[in-house]
């Protein structure tokens, strides 16, 4: 098991969004990531906390979690994409 | 924008819709932002160094391409460049403009958690409030006659603000979920989730992370139920 102290959460590696790390030791494990990198399915052996310049912190404690992006509908296009903020 | 004269006989294709270049560059530029996010979605896609010779002339006149408008939009007598005018406007302003229907309106309170910088959990009460809107169709695209094709163009918005920045945010939702009347089932359908059983939800943002449980499996993704929503959410920043 490869264990990663940070993970970054969005797919364009934006510095202040969305960063995961770890609260002590490397302890996320990253088990599948989707083409796009908008779904990430990782497991947790201690807690993490996730930072973002604009949005409060939030920490994870030890699990498995799946991430993903909020949708949203395009009505000129009939098709659903993921929003980005 | 005389260096781009030699342009001007050519169509442009903006989403698969001719037009002119003027136009093309103002959808384009509204949709990109930046010329070099144009280059890379428009330009390089191409693989031709006759694309990347028109878009050495387009960045020398990026910045004095005029921005569209509502208005701008609504001259458009193409109902598909009209569309796609809707589309590169985006919701917040649109929805602004346009004055919509106000639906329906729901909040939700539950108890949740927040955090400290440094990873602390806090008991906190997660309170949001949401709105539905709806702009009929006839509005948009008032020439059209048969009713069944108005009311497949009328669209629907939910209105939802960030609980740390307040920043407005409007997100559409598809017809048969607006058609719904109901502003908690509409925020929840903007959660697509590809795993069963989830325990909690935790959202940052444009962001959600789903705790899985020893019951979950890998589904065809969903949309979340206002019950899920509720039931689900955990803390959110």
């Amino acid at each position: 098991m490869n264990l990663e102290k940070t993970l970054q959460l969005t797919p364009d590696g934006e510095a202040n969004k969305h960063i995961m790390t770890s609260l002590n030791k490397k302890c996320i494990n990253v088990m599948t990531k989707s083409k796009d990198r908008q779904s990430i399915t990782f497991s947790l052996n201690d807690s993490v906390i996730i930072t973002h310049d604009e949005h409060g912190p939030m920490m994870l404690p030890s699990g498995i979690y799946q991430k993903t992006n909020q949708v949203e509908y395009d009505p000129f296009n009939d098709t659903v994409a993921y929003v980005f903020d | 924008m005389e260096n781009l004269e030699k342009y001007k006989d050519l169509e442009f294709h903006v989403e698969g819709y001719p037009t002119t270049i003027e136009i093309a560059l103002k959808l384009w530029k509204r949709q990109y932002t930046t010329f070099s996010e144009f280059h890379k979605n428009v330009i390089s896609p191409s693989n031709s160094q006759d694309f990347e010779d028109f878009s050495k002339e387009v960045e020398l006149v990026w910045n004095d391409i005029k921005d569209i408008s509502v208005t701008e939009a609504f001259s458009q007598k193409n109902i598909e460049i009209r569309r796609l005018y809707f589309k590169a406007i985006g919701t917040t302003e649109l929805f602004k403009d346009l004055k919509p229907e106000l639906i329906h309106t729901d909040s939700i309170s539950k108890p949740g958690k927040t955090y400290t910088e440094d990873g602390k959990e806090i008991d906190t009460m997660i309170k949001d409030d949401y709105e539905l809107y709806k702009i009929d169709g006839a509005r948009l695209f008032p020439e059209e006659k048969q009713e069944w094709r108005t009311a497949r163009a009328t669209i629907y918005a939910v209105r939802c603000w960030c609980s740390t920045t307040k920043r407005e945010y409007w997100i559409y939702v598809p017809r048969t979920i607006g058609e719904k009347n109901n502003a908690l089932n509409a925020i929840a359908w903007t959660v697509r989730l590809e795993y069963s059983n989830i325990k909690s939800l935790y959202r940052q943002g444009d962001v959600f992370i789903s705790e899985l449980t020893e019951e979950s499996e890998g589904v065809r993704p969903y949309h979340l139920s206002s019950e899920e929503y509720v039931t689900l959410l955990k803390a959110v920043s």
